[in-house]
């Protein structure tokens, strides 16, 4: 549904950078060079995705031996696509057992992980400078925390990874020790699996904490591992979230142009650098915005934007008259991300947002409906 | 929501261990509650205790999973997005 979503989204900016640059479509001719660029670059984006395996593709039948980690510059380059899209798409590895090194060890270090692609080469660029292992589990894509959550991370996917290999070629001792990220529990029993004869290890909730973890054995477990939420993991989240915003932003303005095309009417572009407002400052400050529901800080930075507006409209920049339509426009916005913005923190849970859903999801759909009500009112009346 | 019974525990600390909040914490040798605003309902401490000492409403933190799967009621119990924070 959403690949369908993107593709008439860069199928409406060629079409309406089309009628604005080629065919003297006067309404559409001053977006034309931005559209063409917009257009493009989802367009390559889209040819490069293609590229590579996606969730959901089925696995010829799988290799036995063990495979080489390597990461070469086309790695980063889909890393980064990777990144950019992990809201929308999700890419995947082939699940099995990798090294890293010239040659196989049977007695490095094992780590278990997803096979999201951007999991396994950010842990691959950690590891690589050591002798060490990974065991890919098939999460069709999905990271290890969510994977958890859904139950496709756990005891029977891992084992289902284990029984394709020879029990010899994994470990020469009794028990065959595992290094279990920590985001992963949620869907692994410990106990479960030492009665499979393995004795699983808690290892560190970051692929950034590899290194010195491995740099000093024996591999204990990671009791003390607890969950930051800081400026590092926030700033992850907000290329993706960014995008996300803005994708949705331009169908509104798309809306508009069309609208302008048919009858005339303004084509509201500050919409654009609201949603990239909101989307920027919530993820970056959103420890120091007021309030503990995610749903009351996305109204405090609406409410900021707006009274940027009102500053504007009292110095003569924004039309006193566009204030009436982007007012709740902008309020809209910020309590839209806040409540989309659950699911990317790692600080929300189920009853929260749950509970947060139920106050705040009608409100805002009213204010986004008022908005649109008044945008056409006004020009209608101009 | 999560609930804890100390008087299931039986003490092995594996709840404590796998929490990724640090919500719980051994306390005279029996688990207790220290941080329950920091739960995030992941259900690793439930699935690990086999004393039937946790309980956790278990579930997706997140507006879109919430709106398919108990407003849309279309989902399959799951977070399907991508998010790229975990290891």
């Amino acid at each position: 549904m959403m690949a369908i979503l993107y593709r008439l989204l860069t199928a409406a900016l060629l079409a309406a950078c089309a009628a604005g640059l080629w065919f003297d479509v006067s309404s559409l001719a001053p977006y034309g060079l931005t559209l063409l660029a917009l257009g493009g670059l989802l367009l390559a984006n889209d040819a490069l995705s293609a590229t590579y395996y996606q969730s959901g593709t089925p696995w010829p039948q799988g290799s036995s031996e063990p495979q080489p980690l390597r990461i070469g510059w086309l790695d980063y380059i889909k890393a980064a696509i990777s990144w950019i899209d992990a809201f929308k798409r999700t890419y995947v590895v082939e699940p099995g057992l990798y090294y890293t090194g010239d040659r196989y060890d049977s007695g490095a270090p094992l780590l278990v992980t997803s096979n999201y692609r951007l999991t396994v080469f950010l842990v691959t660029r950690r590891v690589r400078t050591f002798n060490a292992r990974l065991l890919v589990v098939d999460t069709d894509g999905i990271n290890v925390w969510c994977a958890a959550g859904k139950g496709q991370f756990g005891n029977q996917a891992i084992l289902a990874q284990i029984q394709r290999y020879p029990r010899s070629l994994l470990t020469q001792e009794k028990w065959l020790r595992l290094i279990l990220p920590k985001f992963g529990l949620a869907g692994v029993d410990l106990r479960a699996m030492r009665e499979e004869r393995m004795r699983p290890i808690i290892g560190p909730l970051y692929a950034r904490d590899l290194p010195a973890y491995l740099a000093a054995p024996p591999l204990r477990d990671c009791d003390d591992d607890c969950v930051v939420f800081g400026l590092r993991m926030r700033t992850f989240s907000w290329l993706p979230g960014l995008k996300q915003m803005v994708g949705y932003s331009l169908l509104l303005v798309i809306f508009f142009m069309l609208a302008q095309w048919l009858w005339g009417s303004s084509v509201p572009l500050g919409l654009l650098a609201i949603s990239v407002f909101v989307a920027t400052a919530y993820p970056l400050l959103f420890p120091w915005i007021p309030g503990d529901r995610f749903a009351v800080k996305g109204l405090w930075l609406g409410a900021i934007a707006a009274a940027g507006l009102g500053l504007g409209a009292a110095a003569g920049l924004v039309a006193a008259a566009d204030l009436v339509a982007s007012i709740p426009f902008t309020l809209a916005t910020g309590l839209f991300f806040g409540l989309a913005y659950t699911g990317n923190s790692a600080v929300s849970n189920y009853t929260r947002v749950r509970k947060e859903t139920a106050q705040f999801l009608v409100p805002d759909a009213a204010l986004f409906a008022v908005s649109l009500l008044a945008f056409v009112v006004m020009e209608l009346k101009a | 929501m999560i609930t804890v019974n100390p008087r299931a525990c039986t003490g092995c600390r594996d709840c404590v261990k796998v929490c990724p909040h640090a919500v719980l914490a051994m306390h005279h040798k029996k688990v207790a509650m220290v941080a329950e605003e920091r739960c995030i309902e992941c259900g690793a401490c439930q699935l690990n205790c086999h004393d039937g000492a946790i309980e956790v409403t278990k579930g997706t933190g997140c507006l879109l999973v919430i709106i398919r799967d108990d407003i849309l009621r279309r989902g399959d119990g799951g977070h399907t997005l991508a998010t790229p924070t975990g290891v």
